[in-house]
């Protein structure tokens, strides 16, 4: 799959021109028997339809992940990408940082929707001589292409720092299971690994999350009084608040949840399929329980060394006492990013009402993805 | 040259040269690694990609023909990649008739686009222009090669007329690599043609930017072609306007061309294609690594004759409805007044000596 350099490719048109033109001239000046010149001539032609093959092959855009060392971090938010980015950016091999936002044209932050919604970009799609049969190809290819280029640059400018770093990744929690399937369009070739974690864990982190980006604390997202209230309440006493056997998440939210974590995650699992190799999943439960034998796992995965050592060393440096400042597993802080880091967590926290719930929407995909065996939980 | 080449000497000539062949295709095979190890961009490239530019009613479309009916290369327009200055507003019209901007513009301009690559984890911490730049070249690229990929061409170029002051500067900036021809003719016939051309797309409902008084000269003009010998066909606003613009652009193009592409950028004038055009194109085709061979050149040169464009009209016989009008060199001399010779010669005069059209401002 070349992506070849311009002068070089003017100097083959010109080394056919000047082989054509010695021709020529040799035989003008009856230096050359015709047997010879034949012999050339099917040379030529030969020669001619080895460039004609190398210039038909795939587009560069599509070719470059293939070469480079590239790998995409997914996830549904609340999943442990954040843990996973930080554990294997300590790697001394893998850059990994976060969040590119480059796919899912949904996704309001993404580069794919920018390029989507300029209206300038899209007049010029349309219009121009180059592009009008496929308009849509040629952002595709344009987009691959630019997002290899970017964070090949981040890995040039990494490897300044630590000589070693040779494999890159982008961490992006996804909104759909569109973002498998653009990465897969976009960037073939490129490696992706999805992380899971049990959907009803997801809610409950999601609840705490949603309370620590309220607006009256510095965050973006409104609650209604009740919320607010909720959370006091909670923060002010955790066990007497649950005991109460009232739900800690908003009215709807539960059902939120789970529908938008079985569409996004079961959708992936299931658009990941035409990934093939290029595709690796693993839990956020099982990187807790055998962190270790996990991360080797993923490592092998990435091309990268996954001896014990080293994976030791990613562990422990991206362990929950590390990221939370030095407290322990499963001690939490409801206001913090790292807030509780356990496995099952939902079982104090979802009320008879809120199990029902996410059961309707996403019991399914509890037993497929083997969290529960059936309904009865 | 080779009539010193006898036996041994003759056929070890013969295999370097196959060898070297033969190692520029491994070199070309093995370019697939220059984006994955490089990445920063300006060094992955695809194929040999060039651009034919001009101020418009210059003969880029003519050269454009002229080009492309070469069995190597693979030439259109116009893709309008560069010219980030160039934008749909300036003919202020949403009209479905109006260009898109410039590729270089809708990129720079997209605010959404600027705002992911300012935040980005993956791009925050670099001038944004740069990554810019790098988003217009991967596209230029994909979208040339694209397309020359569906043909058994060897060579690609897009026409892009000359929009703004800064296009060799762009593609300096932006498409390293890339050659580029500069189509010149005297500034005096290209506002000619330039006027003519504003009529006709004016008479045929196509936007135009002329004023009513214009719009009425031009009817007496097609009225009456001798209406207008005393009175000229240029309001003074237009004549200087136009002969501004050609002297800023045409110049810019030649000091910038020539400073910052050196040997990727050539100029041709559209004279010396009308006097000696198998000269001329044979030249061409070898800055641009194509075959020579004089029967291509020939073929090159008649596909694109004035009859054949005009469909059947000779050089010199005028047909104001077209866009392949008269075809011919000095036809300044039949429409301009001497009062259009002195406003010329003060807004362009110089340029006009400095590329050899007048070696004085006596005319």
């Amino acid at each position: 799959m070349p992506v070849f350099n311009s002068h070089t490719a003017f100097e083959i048109a010109r080394g056919v021109k000047a082989f054509l033109n010695l021709e020529a001239g040799l035989t003008r000046n009856g230096l050359l028997d015709p047997q010879v010149s034949r012999d050339k001539d099917e040379e030529i032609s030969r020669l001619r339809a080895e460039l004609a093959r190398l210039r038909s092959a795939p587009r560069p855009a599509s070719s470059s992940t293939e070469e480079a060392p590239i790998f995409f971090l997914i996830g549904r938010s609340k999943s442990g990408t954040s843990w996973l980015m930080r554990l294997l950016n300590f790697h001394p091999e893998i850059l990994c940082r976060g969040e590119g936002m480059f796919f899912d044209k949904d996704s309001p932050r993404s580069l794919l929707r920018a390029l989507s919604r300029s209206e300038e970009v899209q007049t010029w799609l349309a219009r121009s001589p180059w592009t009008r049969q496929a308009p849509d190809e040629g952002l595709k290819s344009m987009l691959g292409t630019f997002v290899s280029r970017a964070m090949m640059q981040r890995l040039e400018g990494a490897r300044g720092r630590v000589g070693t770093k040779r494999i890159v990744g982008d961490k992006s929690p996804f909104k759909s299971a569109n973002t498998v399937k653009d990465i897969g369009t976009f960037c073939p070739g490129a490696k992706v690994v999805h992380i899971i974690r049990d959907g009803r864990d997801v809610a409950v982190s999601s609840a705490h999350h949603r309370w620590n980006n309220a607006t009256d604390v510095g965050g973006h997202r409104n609650l209604t009084p009740d919320q607010v209230a909720k959370r006091e309440a909670y923060r002010s006493d955790p066990s007497a608040f649950l005991a109460t056997g009232e739900s800690i998440f908003a009215e709807g939210h539960v059902a939120e949840i789970a529908r938008s974590w079985k569409e996004s995650v079961g959708g992936t699992v299931e658009n990941a399929a035409s990934l093939g190799e290029n595709y690796y999943e693993l839990r956020y439960e099982d990187l807790l329980a055998e962190p270790i034998a996990e991360v080797r796992r993923l490592l092998g995965f990435l091309g990268a060394d996954s001896g014990e050592k080293v994976a030791k060393e990613c562990v422990e440096a991206a362990s929950f006492e590390q990221l939370s400042g030095g407290r322990a597993q499963g001690e939490e802080d409801s206001s913090s990013f790292y807030r509780k880091g356990i496995a099952g967590d939902w079982k104090n926290h979802f009320s008879e009402e809120d199990k029902r719930v996410f059961k309707e929407e996403a019991g399914k995909l509890l037993i497929r993805l083997g969290y529960e065996k059936n309904l009865d939980w | 040259m080779t009539s010193g080449i006898e036996g041994n000497g003759r056929s070890s000539l013969l295999a370097r040269v196959r060898g070297l062949y033969r190692g520029r295709l491994r070199a070309l095979a093995d370019g697939k690694a220059t984006f994955a190890s490089g990445g920063a961009g300006s060094e992955a490239s695809s194929t040999p990609v060039f651009f034919v530019t001009g101020l418009g009613k210059s003969g880029t479309r003519w050269l454009t023909k002229i080009l492309d009916s070469h069995p190597e290369i693979l030439c259109k327009g116009e893709g309008r990649f560069f010219s980030a200055s160039w934008h749909r507003a300036d003919l202020e019209s949403e009209s479905d008739k109006a260009l898109a901007s410039s590729l270089y513009y809708a990129l720079t301009h997209s605010d959404h686009l600027r705002f992911w690559i300012e935040r980005s984890v993956w791009s925050r911490d670099d001038e944004p222009d740069e990554h810019l730049k790098a988003l217009m070249r991967l596209a230029t690229d994909y979208f040339l090669t694209a397309q020359l990929s569906e043909t058994d061409k060897m060579l690609v170029g897009d026409k892009s007329p000359l929009q703004d002051e800064e296009f060799m500067r762009e593609v300096s900036e932006v498409y390293p690599g890339a050659k580029v021809i500069h189509i010149i003719r005297d500034g005096r016939d290209r506002t000619v043609s330039s006027m003519h051309r504003g009529w006709r797309r004016a008479s045929q409902g196509y936007l135009h930017r002329l004023t009513s008084e214009e719009l009425t000269m031009g009817e007496a003009l097609r009225e009456d072609p001798n209406k207008l010998v005393e009175t000229g066909m240029f309001t003074e606003e237009r004549l200087r306007q136009a002969a501004r613009h050609w002297r800023l652009l045409v110049g810019r193009a030649v000091r910038d061309g020539r400073a910052l592409l050196g040997p990727d950028y050539t100029e041709v004038r559209y004279e010396d294609l009308l006097v000696r055009p198998n000269e001329e194109v044979e030249r061409l085709l070898d800055f641009l690594g194509a075959d020579t061979e004089p029967k291509i050149v020939e073929h090159c040169v008649s596909s694109a004759r004035f009859e054949k464009l005009s469909k059947g009209r000779e050089r010199g016989e005028e047909d104001p409805t077209s866009f392949y009008r008269k075809g011919v060199a000095g036809d300044w001399r039949n429409h301009f007044t001497a009062e259009d010779s002195r406003i010329f010669k003060e807004e362009a005069g110089d340029l006009l000596i400095q590329l050899g059209y007048e070696k004085d401002l006596d005319w």
